[in-house]
């Protein structure tokens, strides 16, 4: 019987070192020399205001790699499903890549996960920018915060020296301000820095953790529960350099992988357009949804809000560190009511949740409200689907302006869109009911309001219609956070069928319109953004975004030469079931099974109303099959979608098995 | 003939490759700190990468600003100097003798390599 052991204060603690019963150890990294290659563990208890340095576990290292693989294991191991994800049980954790701060192409990215303040159960998102380059070249690759700060506070990480310091004066101040002001008290204008606005104070439960000033680690609340935790900010400034075992063997390697993301299929477009060039096909092919879903946008409308509406106020592109892609922008508007606005970004995900989705055709107004979600630090995507879910509500008059204090929800109606940013970053009025997100706010209204929700596992879904893409709605059904779809939506879906032909000899390949083949489709996917996830290497890099881009073979050639490893392509793909399967576990034990797994809402439930794709559905039962084919694909029974125990221990998972079993989450006879 | 490095700022990403091409040539690690090319970003309208020149020990004099077209810089943040008035280059007291020496000769610049975008070129003087 595995060895749990049981705090006092309620928390539980599985030592890390049961996984090495399970399989055969190879060689420590001090053995191989590793160490001198791999960051530091931060760990910060904010409710003592202690932190202390850590060498990576070798277990972790070997079997789960880096980012988004030992947050999760970590999470396994430190957080107790079921806990309020805004208590200070909750952990916070943050890991960046082991490609970090080199020249492997896009290494820029950190993972973030916690037990989501919307969903329940195990949340996590991602951020480029700057800062795992700047916390690698420091010294460290894993941050794991528990507890809460009595009072408001910033992480400072000075190299060596990591500090907690006052942010009493920071707290209620927009993202934009405090940046400034802590680079300007510090006395690093080249610091990098996470921080929270006023959503992730008020605990706002889909509020984000923003990058500097522009980008954002979007999904799951993280930014709520840094808010929890009196949070403010995290610094960062290193002035060291990171090493890597073969130099002049992986300096050659990422060259080759720099030609192969410059010489791919999708530079030519997505290096100009980014990820805004994708509206006009989500146009052509009728999935531009317009009203929460109600009709779809030509593509005429859709031109006003995608790349071809936003580039007049693009003024240069830009990058994340270490991309050759540069698939982002800095823009400024220079007439009209948004005169004098500027910044950088606007992605897709960004602008179809300030335009289209809520009927508004006018993309000035999207880059006000990207200056203003950035400010405030708030997801856009669920912010999106609470105010189109709330505008369905008042033109079905399930509510009024008594509900709404005064406002009048309409379609398109672009200053109450910006002006109901800021009432549910500081949960003003209506802005209150809102900032629980749409699934929350459904309930408390009552009258059939749930109905026009449309939710996976309580993640609101895509800015598209995805009902008649069968591969992609598959995708948001099983994902292991709640629908997202940034996990394992078939790239063939969205193009063209004479497109399908020339790529992949027949346009029945990636056919939307059908569920045959979709599980292995979006098994596979999902392993490739794992394997992205694993390196934390942008997505828009790798095989996840394309075929032809970087996939496990070159990113394994990469590893093994940065920390003197000699793992294989499979040895990775191992690594990234078992992360997969890990997680799913996870949320089995909050209760997530079989049921979860279909996705709730209009999006599903009803018909296509207009379009090209009218009268197109979701069938249940051939949902419900391709779901069944997934589960044996995954190693999932095919009654409740729980992990068996004959995969988990072929992953050396049999500690989670056991842990299933004990909790009756595992049935025992299969 | 000597050669030189022409940046065109216009064409500069923020990638900062440059940096890291650059610290690998000097001390074969990769650390923004150990690069003799810095990309300064003033989140405006402005990015563009500066090559370091000699290394001083003292500020100068001449803070002055310029304008270049509509835009009002900085001069400091232009400037070449490894100065200890600018904050970015702060930790070169410590490991003074990183500065911009081609590459070696003759001149093979890695920056101008690696640069995506074509904004660091090597041309004639």
């Amino acid at each position: 019987m595995p060895e749990i052991v049981l705090l006092d204060d309620g928390k539980f603690h599985v030592p890390l070192n049961r996984v090495s019963q399970q399989y055969e150890k190879s060689q420590t990294s001090e053995e191989a020399g590793m160490n001198q290659y791999i960051g530091k563990m931060l760990r910060v208890d904010l409710s003592t205001g202690e932190i202390s340095k850590e060498a990576l576990d070798d277990e972790l290292v070997q079997n789960y790699i880096g980012g988004r693989g030992f947050n999760s294991r970590l999470a396994y191991n430190e957080i107790k499903p079921g806990i309020d994800p805004l208590s200070p049980e909750n952990v916070l954790l943050m890991a960046a890549g082991p490609l970090g701060g080199t020249i492997a192409p896009a290494s820029n990215r950190l993972s973030i996960a916690a037990l989501s303040p919307q969903t329940g159960i195990l949340g996590y998102a991602n951020v480029g920018d700057s800062f795992a380059p700047s916390l690698r070249w420091a010294g460290y690759e894993q941050m794991v915060f528990t507890g809460k700060s009595p009072e408001p506070v910033y992480l400072w990480i000075d190299d060596d020296k990591v500090e907690l310091r006052t942010a009493k004066h920071l707290w209620g101040k927009g993202v934009h301000e405090t940046v400034h002001q802590i680079r300007k008290e510090l006395e690093s204008p080249e610091a990098t820095l996470l921080s929270i606005g006023p959503a992730g104070e008020n605990l706002v439960r889909f509020a984000c953790v923003v990058g500097n000033l522009h980008r954002a680690a979007g999904r799951c609340g993280m930014g709520a529960v840094m808010g929890s935790k009196n949070l403010k900010s995290i610094a960062v400034r290193g002035t060291g350099t990171v090493k890597v075992a073969r130099p002049q063997e992986f300096m050659k390697l990422a060259k080759a992988a720099h030609h192969k993301v410059k010489n791919s299929v999708l530079y030519p477009e997505f290096s100009i357009k980014g990820t805004s060039g994708m509206f006009v096909g989500h146009a052509r092919m009728g999935i531009a949804s317009v009203w929460n879903h109600q009709r779809v946008a030509t593509v005429e409308e859709i031109s006003k809000v995608g790349y071809e509406g936003q580039s007049q106020y693009f003024t240069r592109s830009l990058a994340c560190y270490s991309c050759s892609m540069h698939c982002s922008h800095r823009w400024a508007i220079s007439d009209g009511p948004y005169a004098g606005e500027k910044g950088s970004g606007m992605e897709y995900g960004v602008s179809v949740f300030l335009t289209s989705i809520l009927g508004n055709f006018y993309v000035p107004s999207a880059f006000k409200g990207l200056n203003l979600v950035n400010d405030y630090g708030m997801d856009t995507t669920e912010f999106g689907c609470a105010l189109a879910a709330a505008f369905e509500w008042y033109q079905k008059g399930i509510i009024t302006k008594e509900d709404t204090g005064g406002m009048a929800l309409e379609w398109g109606n672009y200053e109450t869109i910006l002006d109901l940013i800021g009432k549910i970053a500081r949960r003003e009025g209506f802005g209150d009911l809102l900032a629980e997100g749409a699934i929350r706010a459904a309930k408390v209204i009552g009258k059939g309001a749930e109905k026009f929700v449309t939710d996976c596992k309580g993640l609101s879904t895509h800015g598209a219609d995805m009902r008649s893409v069968k591969g992609t709605i598959l995708s948001l059904g099983i994902c292991n956070k709640g629908a997202d779809v940034m996990d394992a939506a078939p790239a063939a879906e969205f193009l063209s069928p004479e497109e399908r032909k020339h790529m992949f000899g027949s346009a029945d390949y990636g056919d939307p319109s059908k569920y045959t083949g979709k599980a292995r489709l979006v098994f596979d996917k999902g392993i490739d953004g794992m394997i992205g996830d694993i390196f934390q290497i942008c997505k828009f890099n790798t095989s996840w975004a394309w075929p032809g881009m970087l996939d496990a073979n070159e990113l394994v050639d990469m590893y093994n030469a940065a920390v003197c490893t000699s793992m294989t392509k499979e040895d990775v793909m191992m690594v990234a079931e078992r992360i997969h399967t890990l997680e799913r576990a996870f949320q089995a034990r909050s209760g997530i099974t079989k049921k979860d797994d279909f996705i709730k809402g209009p999006m599903t439930e009803e018909p296509v109303a207009d379009g090209p794709l009218k009268g197109e559905r979701v069938d249940p039962e051939k949902y419900r099959k391709a779901l069944e084919e997934y589960y044996e694909l995954a190693g999932w029974d095919m009654e409740t979608g729980v992990p068996t125990r004959a995969k988990l221990e072929k992953l050396g998972l049999g500690f989670v098995a056991d842990d299933l079993e004990r909790e009756g989450k595992l049935l025992v006879f299969r | 003939m000597s050669k030189r490095i022409k940046i065109d700022g216009s064409l500069c990403v923020g990638c900062g490759i440059c940096e890291l091409a650059c610290s690998f040539n000097k001390v074969g690690e990769f650390g923004r700190s150990r690069s003799a090319i810095r990309v300064f970003d003033n989140e405006e309208n402005d990015i563009f990468p500066v090559i370091i020149g000699q290394f001083t020990d003292v500020e100068c004099t001449a803070k002055v600003d310029v304008v270049i077209g509509k835009h009002e810089l900085d001069w400091c943040t232009m400037c070449r100097e490894s100065c200890p008035a600018k904050a970015a280059f702060k930790e070169l007291k410590n490991t003074a003798g990183i500065y911009c020496n081609m590459c070696g000769n003759p001149p093979d610049p890695q920056c101008v390599q690696w640069c995506p975008t074509g904004a660091l070129m090597l041309v004639e003087s």
